[in-house]
């Protein structure tokens, strides 16, 4: 499964750089920061970047999950830090709906 | 276009479906009863839109099997006309949750389908009891003007990913949503409109299709009233 979300937040960064000027794009890494002062993104690219990883769940692994949420805001450890804590957030919440 | 619509079973919902139907749009419809009516082009889901879990599934649905979709109006709602000492705080709670908070996680949960659009859409429904701050409507009325309020700052907030957000405020409205009132209070209401008739759903249909318009881009956190109502 590890692999599997490694390909598909890559996948995610490349959808997004799509839309990012040219200065502005981002490339994938497992330290990559997502929130915080010192974030590559802002907050819209973030709500973008969400968005297109739930979109490429359903697709490619037909599961319904929604990453954004009070319990994913309230863990002691943020899973918006970084890739990798991203990643590890949403393997969480793909064993939660199987 | 793929267009999204709450609350189809009957009322403006149901007449909103047929119309868009009838002109080749693909209408996907919702409530929490069966289709109240067939069509090629409607595809009808059984949907609670107060259940954020619910609404969640049928835009993952939706996503499925349309990829995107072009316009969210969220049209769901119920209203409920009572001296404030005589409505149950119970029905203030379900006024605001399928008034308000179905629009709100319709919003959110379609998000992701509405920004694949050239031209994505959100259209909520208000009402003119707002801005005319109508006696015996408050429990509704405040469950709109939460709708209002999420109409402008979500203007704002989807203004980035070129998602329009407005709103339309019928005046009274010969559907069932006014079945219960006195015929008094609504000669009452009719008076304080400079056009003092009831909307035709045709007065309605105009103000959506304005929003709806490739060319209406630039129309956000607009909120239209009809009858000549005021703020």
């Amino acid at each position: 499964m590890e692999e599997i979300l490694k390909g598909i937040m890559i996948e995610a960064i490349e959808e997004l750089n799509e839309q990012l000027e040219a200065n502005r794009k981002i490339e994938y890494a497992e330290d990559l920061r997502l929130v915080g002062s010192k974030a590559a993104l802002d907050s819209i690219s973030f709500v973008t970047l969400v968005a297109i990883i739930e979109d490429l769940i359903g697709e490619r692994l037909d599961k319904n999950i929604v990453i954004v949420s009070d319990k994913a805001f309230s863990l002691e450890k943020s899973p918006f830090h970084s890739m990798a804590t991203l990643s590890a957030h949403i393997e969480e919440l793909l064993k939660e709906v199987d | 276009m793929v267009i999204v619509i709450t609350g189809t079973s009957k009322g403006i919902g149901l007449a909103l479906s047929r119309y868009y139907t009838d002109r080749g749009h693909q209408v996907i419809g919702c409530s929490r009863t069966a289709a109240g009516f067939s069509h090629d082009q409607y595809d009808h889901h059984q949907v609670d839109v107060t259940n954020g879990e619910e609404v969640q599934s049928f835009a993952f649905e939706v996503g499925k099997k349309y990829k995107g979709i072009d316009v969210l109006i969220n049209n769901a709602g119920a209203a409920s006309m009572n001296h404030f000492t005589l409505t149950d705080p119970d029905t203030a709670e379900r006024l605001m949750k399928l008034n308000y908070l179905s629009a709100f996680a319709c919003s959110r949960s379609f998000f992701k389908l509405l920004r694949k659009s050239a031209h994505p859409r959100i259209i909520n429904f208000t009402t003119v009891a707002v801005p005319l701050n109508l006696e015996g409507e408050l429990a509704y009325s405040a469950s709109k003007a939460a709708v209002e309020s999420m109409t402008k700052i979500l203007a704002k907030e989807l203004g980035p990913f070129k998602i329009t957000v407005n709103a339309v405020g019928p005046a009274p409205t010969k559907t069932g949503l006014i079945a219960s009132v006195p015929k008094d209070k609504l000669e009452s209401l009719l008076k304080q409109q400079a056009l003092k008739r009831f909307a035709e759903f045709e007065d309605i249909i105009q103000v959506i299709n304005f929003y709806m318009d490739e060319k209406s881009d630039f129309i956000t956190g607009q909120i239209i009233y009809l009858g000549g109502v005021c703020k």
